[in-house]
């Protein structure tokens, strides 16, 4: 993994804020969402956004649930279980509420791509239901633009014309967010640049479409472009990363509590704990309840490491 | 009324049971009780399944190896066991010959707190001596990784690992048999229930990476092409180097084994499914696939659930196992073989004697492979308890650290040659690829998966003998190398294309389907295959015509007509025209003439009814009107037109009606149903005047006029009441058109039949015209109704009314129940009628409890029922255990009044509703067996949960959901009928609970219900209860003894009874396990001796047989003593070996036993004859 952070390090050069808006911020307290496809479900296995998210403002302590579901639409459609898209966009609802969010990054628009022009009306009537739904929540919404596919590396000879309608799609996500005042992040540029658009040793996607480890970071300095994140994020995850092999531990630490939290809000068995075989096997849903409390205490860890992270730097500050 | 006067025989037999055992079955539970007491401080046993289950044996592989009984001519050895491994789940070999193994400790959930740390291992037998000489970590830190198939990706070694919701590679750069890198290949399965995640990873000979979910799965995988969702059971194919990713088939529950064969055709096992081995194809849909408006069936009908699927193949295995499929019974701890025979397009298979058998409770077989030495290795789960739906996830029993692999070798015979796992030399390995080991031509292709050299290859072609009989073979395997590196030689499938082996081209078409889309000048190639001298080349080309999207690829496909379908290829073709509608339909509507779909009607017509929505009614018209069509397809296409169409198609089928009146009674009863069913189901009715349909109230065809009489009662034609109202009225000795009459007054509505159906529900009328009066009541007036119900049931004498029919009316509708329930305050029933409306209440979608009780009130019958504290259970296992008596047992399943067999086959013998019970004693512990009797409502095994359905028109259905069509939703009732039920008219649909009614065993004795339950726990186990495979008949029908069958069989000879005569009645009759008919629990036809006749007392009872090839074949009764034998009517010589040549098709062999002097036993098998072709199976489910 070393020699990704190493390149991905070198990449994450912030670019200069934008006058117009303000700049982005997490508050103390703050719980972050995120939901979408499958762009968001394996960003909890890698953890980069999130790491850099937390050590962006690392005296405050906000936390953070992944709802990512491959494959997911604006509707819900992959959270439909047994039942149809409606109970999938009701799933969807409780998810979110459940997680009681203060901030939501939604990563939409790459599944829905697929259906082209003619499904554009369909998508943006479904963006706008979702973010009808989401806004009650009262959170701070940051939606997230679709990706291109890299036309070096990908298998699908369509690949041109998908591009295209990713880009179609981006735009009309980009007006509904300001529409609505929200916030939107571009993920096009980014993705339009070589680096995403060439065969690399080490690529950006794993398949010439779904992002690959390095493209996470790749993307995330789009992200910190785009809302002004501070600059001090950089040199903290140089200094996160030790020159050996070693994973940081604040980053094993939220890796071990975003499993957590899955087996918590996803757990297996679905069937028999809480679905229709529950009367058979449904003793044992209290189980999963059971994960709460180890993601509390994982939390805290999160927070000790933070408290040192500052506590550090507060002595670098004082050492100058 | 003669079934009806069968069903209250039944229940005075039963109040006499219950009258003389009650009181001595009562004191002894309590006296049980009473013991239980002393232990009340005990711990209560868990309340979990398996409790029984107390003597786990000693886990030493010795004890158990030596528990395994071995076919003849094969011994096994260990190959490896725990501490070494624990729990696999799946193996497969690698190149060198090492087996790598997925296990899982974490199954079947996992614990808070606790480390996923499930794991891959590799097995190693480096001085080949068949024992597993060193063992690997390659990864841990797996969540349940469900399958492990090696493999390198983008030239990294390593394994591919299907873990929870993601297919993972796991490289090994440097070689060490370490994982040292993870990629994520695809996310977004489903992982609803653990024994169903993504499993089964297999190599297909195209180089694509099968894999299979299972039926609760809802999977949703983002692949460059688009997103891909698969909800059910089904087999994924996947390519990682292009990351293509499509489903190749569905529709199983869990279909844990899936093997090609040497020709690339696909065999399928599911570890839930009831048909054994399943040949599958692109696009194969088998029953449980959501929204399938048609599917398959497997090849084994009533051989249930199997795991793991390996093909025999290789020097070590004697001649007459090559081929042979092997598979795992893993619930009767048996590992067992099929062979096939090719037939048509698809396949025939027989089971053979069992590989393995055991009666070691913990020998659990779940995968087996063939290995380098071509020995067959056999994954062992080991483990006492199975399934964590029904036992407990945490029960303490469950095993979480043994596993063993052991080996089968056939007995003096030399291991196969290994293949050399040094590849440095290509040419040596290209002549890998005619080895007769699958296993070396496998690796031969694996280990230049990234070794792209066309040209050595096309080089080592060129060197072929052209002459060898395994010529076309050695370049089908090069062929599909070049498929796996996905640069296909199109000369070379060109030249395959014309093979003269039928395997060949059959496999070849299905590579060119898979280039077709880009490589154009492929489809004229599959267009002519799709007129091949082969019925499986023909299948194949119908597939692959789905890939070219145009009318022309629909017609060509539609060839095929020209020449005989089987199942097969018949749903093959439904499916392309299906499938492909969007591309033809617009043609065909457009009435562009020139279309190729026009030149045959045959063939239009197929694809219209492929489609089968009211689209297609013009296209049908314009058919019927053109003149080209055979007089004997016009009335069903006329049916279809009735099912589909609009008012002004309706009057056409409708002036037909009229106009052919007297002439053909079963055309025009059709006509008249398919008109009922489009007002019923679509509401839709012809239009124009509908009260002429009156003039066929007289129509001298029984059936016809009753048809009549009920449409005119659905389309409310009020001007005709006067006449029904006549019909209804008229005799003491109803036939159907009276009655159909009454009830058509229920539907016309109105308060003039009102009052005729009151005046008809009271005594002044016979008890069949009062009790379908009633029953037109309860639809619309209920407390009319519920009035009438209570006088009815306390005025007639038992017998002349049948009470549960009666009584399902009021208990499928809400209102109608609570006007019942109303009526009977203070009222009373027989205690027998009582009794047997309580167990249709209770059998009721939604048991209306207070209904019950006050039925139970009325009849003054206690409805507390059996109940068993765990401790009670406890006692009757042990009693069980020493007293039951296996053989009584099977009688009483059998027995009228408990009915089991109604609802349970043993071995496809048997009704539908609940699960086969085949092997459910090796399975389940008797207290589980004991619970699932008592409260069939506690454990309800997998896929019999019954649906409850509210359709628009009020009523309240439930069955266990058979399968669920884009149009309709269906259902089988308890009564083993299949009902359909349009999507568009249900309301709600709630989960059930299982349709076995509480309380049948209430009436049983306690001696009964041990005998009862040791007969089901012997199921299966290895004994005089362990079906065996051979063809003996176990379905049979036997005569009804209807008022009308039996006239007619006076009046004429016997031998009408062989005929299809639809005045003839018959009901299923089952064979005991030794496959005998019992004669003294069928029917007699009573003798008649007078002046003209002389005709001995008969018992007449039929099966049926399909035949898939014709030729000879043998019927081998027990005996001919006394028996008549007709085959379709034609009457036979009996012989006890009986030689008959029946065309393809299904047939039915009627047999009349002279009661007078036989009236034991009869059974019938089917035997091969040596050297015949023929290919045939007695008919199992109906």
């Amino acid at each position: 993994m070393r020699r990704t952070l190493l390149v991905a390090t070198m990449l994450l050069s912030l670019g200069a804020p934008l006058a117009a808006a303000e700049p982005f911020e997490l508050k103390d307290g703050d719980r972050v969402v995120f939901l979408g496809n499958t762009l968001i479900e394996r960003e909890q296995k890698y953890g980069y956004w999130e790491l850099m998210l937390t050590i962006a403002w690392p005296e405050r302590n906000v936390t953070f649930r992944n709802l990512g579901w491959s494959g997911d639409t604006v509707w819900g459609e992959s959270r439909a279980g047994f039942g149809t898209q409606a109970d999938g966009f009701k799933a969807l609802r409780e998810q979110v509420a459940e997680a009681k969010p203060t901030v939501i990054f939604i990563g939409y628009g790459n599944v829905e791509a697929f259906a082209g022009e003619k499904g554009l009306p369909k998508f943006v009537e479904g963006l706008n239901q979702l973010l009808d739904v989401l806004e009650p929540t009262k959170a701070s919404i940051v939606v997230l633009g679709p990706t291109l596919q890299n036309g070096a590396e990908s298998p699908n000879p369509n690949w041109k014309q998908y591009n295209d309608d990713v880009r179609s799609y981006s735009r009309a996500m980009s007006a509904a967010a300001d529409k609505r005042g929200h916030r939107f992040v571009d993920l096009i540029a980014v993705t339009e640049e070589t680096s995403f658009q060439s065969k690399e040793v080490l690529p950006m996607t794993e398949d010439g479409a779904t992002i690959a480890e390095l493209g996470y970071l790749v993307l995330f300095d789009a992200v910190a472009d785009q809302l002004q994140l501070p600059d001090e994020i950089e040199a903290r995850s140089e200094k996160l990363f030790p020159d050996d092999d070693s994973s940081p531990p604040l980053l094993t630490a939220i890796l071990k509590k975003n499993e957590l939290f899955f087996h918590r809000w996803r757990p297996q068995n679905e069937t028999y704990l809480f679905g229709f075989r529950k009367h058979e096997q449904g003793n044992n849903a209290k189980e999963v309840f059971e994960f709460d409390p180890l993601i509390v205490a994982e939390e805290k860890k999160i927070a000790e490491l933070r408290a040192k992270l500052v506590a550090e730097s507060k002595k670098a500050d004082g050492a100058k | 009324m003669i079934q009806y006067l069968a069903a209250v025989q039944v229940t005075a037999f039963e109040i006499r049971t219950v009258a003389g055992f009650a009181f001595r079955c009562a004191s002894r539970l309590k006296f049980v009780y009473g013991a239980a007491l002393l232990f009340a401080t005990a711990l209560a046993a868990p309340a979990f399944a398996q409790r029984d289950l107390k003597d786990i044996p000693p886990p030493e592989p010795e004890l158990e190896r030596q528990a395994l009984q071995l076919a003849d001519g094969l011994e096994i050895n260990l190959f490896a066991a725990d501490p070494l491994l624990a729990k696999p789940v799946q193996m497969n070999f690698d190149a060198a010959g090492r087996l790598w193994v997925a296990t899982s400790e974490t199954y079947p959930h996992i614990l808070p707190g606790q480390a996923a740390n499930d794991k891959i291992i590799v097995l190693e037998d480096a001085d080949q001596d068949g024992r597993a000489d060193k063992t690997t970590v390659f990864a841990d830190g797996l969540l349940i990784p469900t399958g492990v198939e090696p493999g390198s990706y983008y030239g990294v070694n390593g394994a591919f690992v299907a873990n929870s919701t993601e297919v993972i590679h796991l490289g090994d750069e440097d070689g060490d048999l370490k994982s040292d890198f993870r990629t994520t290949l695809l996310s977004g399965f489903g992982t609803e229930d653990t024994h169903h995640l993504l499993h089964t990873l297999r190599w297909g000979p195209d180089g694509r990476l099968y894999m299979n979910q299972s039926i609760y799965i809802h999977s949703h995988i983002e692949t460059p092409y688009g997103v891909r969702r698969l909800g059910g059971g089904g087999i994924w194919q996947f390519h990682p180097p292009t990351h293509r990713l499509d489903v190749l088939s569905r529709g199983w529950i869990n279909p844990w084994g899936h093997q090609h064969d040497k020709w690339g055709q696909s065999f399928v096992t599911d570890g839930a499914g009831g048909e054994g081995i399943n040949y599958t194809f692109p696009g194969a849909t088998f029953p449980t696939a959501p929204g399938a408006a048609r599917v398959l069936s497997g090849l084994n009908p009533g051989s249930p659930k199997y795991c793991g699927l390996e093909i025999i193949s290789g020097r070590h295995f004697p001649d007459n196992w090559q081929g042979d499929l092997i598979t795992c019974d893993f619930r009767a701890h048996r590992v067992v073989r099929f062979k096939l025979t090719e037939s048509g397009s698809g396949y025939v298979s027989r089971e053979q004697p069992e590989v393995i058998k055991t009666s070691h409770v913990a020998f659990r077989p779940i995968d087996v492979r063939l290995g380098p030495d071509g020995a067959l290795y056999i994954a062992d789960w080991y483990n006492p308890i199975i399934q964590h739906g029904e036992v407990d996830f945490r029960d303490p029993r469950r095993d979480h650290t043994h596993g063993r692999i052991w080996r089968v070798t056939a007995k003096g015979r030399a291991p196969a040659p290994r293949p050399s796992s040094d590849d440095a030399e290509l040419a040596k390995t290209f002549d890998n690829l005619r080895s007769p080991e699958a296993y070396t031509r496998h690796f031969a292709k694996r280990s230049m998966v990234d070794n792209w050299v066309p040209e050595d290859l096309d080089a080592w072609i060129a060197k072929l003998d052209k002459n060898a009989p395994d010529y076309d073979q050695s370049r089908l395997e090069a062929l599909w190398l070049q498929q796996t590196w996905d640069d296909v030689d199109l000369a070379l499938l060109e030249s395959l294309l014309g093979s003269k082996d039928h395997h060949v081209r059959a496999a070849a078409v299905r590579v060119a389907g898979s280039l077709v889309a880009n490589e154009a000048s492929l489809y004229e190639r599959i267009a002519t295959q799709a007129q091949d001298d082969h019925p499986q080349v023909r299948l194949e080309a119908v597939c692959a015509l789905r890939n070219v999207a145009t009318p022309e690829s629909v017609a060509a496909a539609l060839q095929v007509l020209d020449r005989p379908l089987d199942d097969f290829l018949d749903f093959a073709l439904w499916q392309t025209c299906r499938e492909q509608k969007a591309v033809w339909l617009p043609t065909v509507l457009a009435e562009k003439s020139e279309s190729r779909l026009y030149e045959k009607p045959a063939h239009l017509e197929f694809a219209l009814r492929a489609v089968d929505e009211p689209a297609i009614v013009p296209p049908l018209v314009r058919l019927l009107n053109d003149g080209r069509l055979p007089a004997d397809r016009r009335e069903g296409i006329l049916e279809l037109v009735a099912r589909l169409g609009a008012p002004r198609d309706l009057s056409m089928i409708f002036r037909r009606v009229m106009e052919s009146a007297n002439q053909d009674a079963d055309a025009q009863l059709a006509l008249l149903n398919a008109l009922a069913n489009a007002t019923t189901t679509r509401n839709v009715r012809p239009d124009g005047d509908l009260s002429l349909l009156e003039q066929i109230l007289e129509a001298s065809d029984e059936r016809v006029a009753a048809a009549a009489a009920r449409l005119l009662g659905l389309w409310k034609i009020e001007q005709v009441r006067p006449s029904l109202v006549r019909l209804a009225e008229s005799p003491k000795d109803p036939a159907s058109r009276n009655l159909a009459a009454v009830a058509a007054l229920g539907d016309l509505g109105g308060s003039a039949s009102l009052q005729a159906l009151i005046k008809l529900s009271s005594d002044s009328y016979s008890p069949p015209t009062r009790q379908t009066a009633v029953m037109a009541l309860a639809k619309g007036y209920p407390s009319a109704a519920g009035q009438a119900a209570v006088s009815l049931l306390t005025s007639v004498e038992p017998g002349t009314v049948d009470a549960a029919q009666l009584i399902e009316a009021f208990t499928t509708r809400q209102n109608a129940a609570a006007a019942l329930r109303a009526a009977l305050a203070d009222k009373q029933l027989p205690a027998d009628v009582a009794k047997l409306a309580v167990r249709t209440a209770r059998s009721s979608a939604k048991p209306d409890e207070a209904l019950i009780a006050a039925l139970l009130k009325a009849g003054g019958i206690s409805g507390t029922g059996l109940q068993l504290t765990p401790e009670q259970t406890a006692q009757l296992v042990d009693e069980i255990k020493k007293s039951g008596d296996a053989a009584r047992g099977e009688a009483l399943f059998h027995r009228k009044d408990l009915n089991c067999v109604k609802c349970h086959a043993v071995g496809g013998a048997g009704g539908r509703v609940g699960p086969d019970l085949v092997s459910i004693g090796a399975s389940a512990q008797l207290d589980y067996l004991v619970d699932s009797l008592v409260q069939p409502n506690k454990a309800i095994k997998e896929g019999y949960h019954s649906l409850v359905v509210v359709t628009d028109d009020g009523l309240t259905l439930s069955g266990v959901k058979v399968r669920e069509t884009d149009k309709d939703l269906i259902l089988r009732n308890a009564e083993d009928q299949d009902l359909t039920v349009p999507l568009k008219g249900i309301e709600e649909r709630t989960q059930g609970m299982s349709l076995m009614p509480a309380g049948l065993v209430d009436n049983l004795t306690r001696q009964e219900l041990i005998d009862l339950v040791r007969f089901l726990g012997e199921l299966g186990k290895v004994g005089p209860y362990q079906l065996k495979p051979d063809r003996t008949v176990r379905r049979w029908e036997s005569f009804m003894m209807t008022q009308q069958g039996v006239e007619l069989l006076r009046r004429n000879r016997l031998g009408i009874a062989a005929t299809n005569d639809a005045r003839l009645t018959w009901e299923p009759a089952y064979t005991r396990f030794d496959g005998a008919l019992r004669l003294d629990t069928l029917g007699v036809l009573g003798s008649v001796k007078n002046k003209f006749m002389k005709v001995p007392p008969y018992t007449l009872v039929r099966f049926q047989i399909d035949v898939q090839q014709a030729g000879p074949i043998e019927l081998q009764f027990d005996s001919t003593v006394s028996l008549q034998i007709w085959l379709d009517g034609k009457p036979l010589e009996p012989a006890d070996r009986l030689r008959i040549e029946p065309a393809v098709g299904r047939h039915t062999v009627t047999v009349a036993v002279d009661r007078g002097v036989r009236n034991d036993r009869l059974a019938c098998k089917l035997v091969d004859v040596p050297g015949s072709p023929a290919q045939a199976v007695p008919v199992t489910v109906k």
